[in-house]
């Protein structure tokens, strides 16, 4: 590949991380999209009595950020049928 | 032993395929690439191919049907990609930059003031916002156990692969439908 874009490359990154204020850091992040903070979405999946979900769509609906697919799995096969939890019933299903 | 480096070398892949939807090959056609983003893309936003692997292509475009349902038909798409400014992990140089990077920005996110609305950082999200702050045109990743090539310990049945995630889409010409 080109050296010349390594080189850059390597520079580029590096400056960001360390002479960026405060503000210019958090607001690259946030530009970068936030979405990829997520855990990359799963497949839909179908449990118990036919239930089909989003592991990452439930979790947003629940504004749970850091909801893994297990954890989702097990909290609603719990409770089928999508009533009744909270951030209560997430916190004990994980 | 004399060192050669290349400053300038601008890469091409002449075969670089793309699996779809059949249905969405005419406006691929008239109307070129859509970059795709998400958070199902995992060396971040970008138009993604398979390299030299028709087949890979085929696979992918037929796993994505099977999970939208519906019997919708599929169709592989090849192209010429100019790598360009191209952030390419199968070089051990640029491999060391992004797990410097990555390091960098978790560690600052930790000591930071913000940390608990930045702590889940993905990999995906560090390929893009590496992209976005080098302006690089494409990102190439190789896909398949981390073996040491050198060890004779080697199995055929790996599945390797060579994706490409093109940021600028002005570096994808040549499409046609195989």
């Amino acid at each position: 590949m080109s050296t010349e874009f390594t080189d850059e490359l390597r520079k580029s990154l590096s400056d960001f991380v360390q002479n960026t204020s405060d503000s210019e850091f958090y607001q690259a992040l946030k530009d970068a999209d936030y979405e990829f903070f997520s855990k990359v979405e799963e497949p839909k999946y179908t449990v118990t009595r036919g239930v089909s979900f989003s592991t990452v769509t439930y979790a947003k609906a629940l504004d749970v950020k850091s909801l893994t697919f297990r954890k989702a799995l097990r909290a609603i096969t719990m409770e089928p049928e999508l009533k009744g939890i909270d951030h209560q019933d997430l916190a004990l299903a994980a | 032993m004399p060192r050669f480096t290349f400053r300038h070398l601008e890469k091409i892949v002449p075969d670089a395929y793309h699996g779809t939807l059949k249905r969405d090959v005419p406006s691929i056609l008239n109307d070129g690439f859509l970059v795709s983003t998400g958070p199902r893309m995992h060396l971040g936003s970008g138009v993604y191919f398979f390299e030299s692997s028709r087949a890979w292509a085929e696979h992918w475009a037929q796993q994505k049907v099977n999970q939208i349902g519906g019997g919708l038909e599929i169709a592989v798409l090849m192209a010429e990609v100019r790598l360009g400014r191209c952030i390419d992990l199968c070089d051990r140089d640029n491999q060391k930059i992004l797990d410097d990077f990555e390091r960098d920005v978790k560690n600052r996110i930790k000591s930071g003031t913000m940390a608990g609305d930045f702590d889940k950082v993905t990999a995906a999200f560090i390929f893009n916002l590496a992209a976005q702050r080098s302006n690089a045109d494409s990102i190439r990743k190789p896909y398949g156990p981390a073996e040491d090539t050198t060890n004779r310990w080697i199995d055929i049945r790996w599945s390797m692969r060579l994706v490409i995630c093109v940021r600028n889409t002005k570096n994808i010409s040549n499409i046609q439908v195989v």
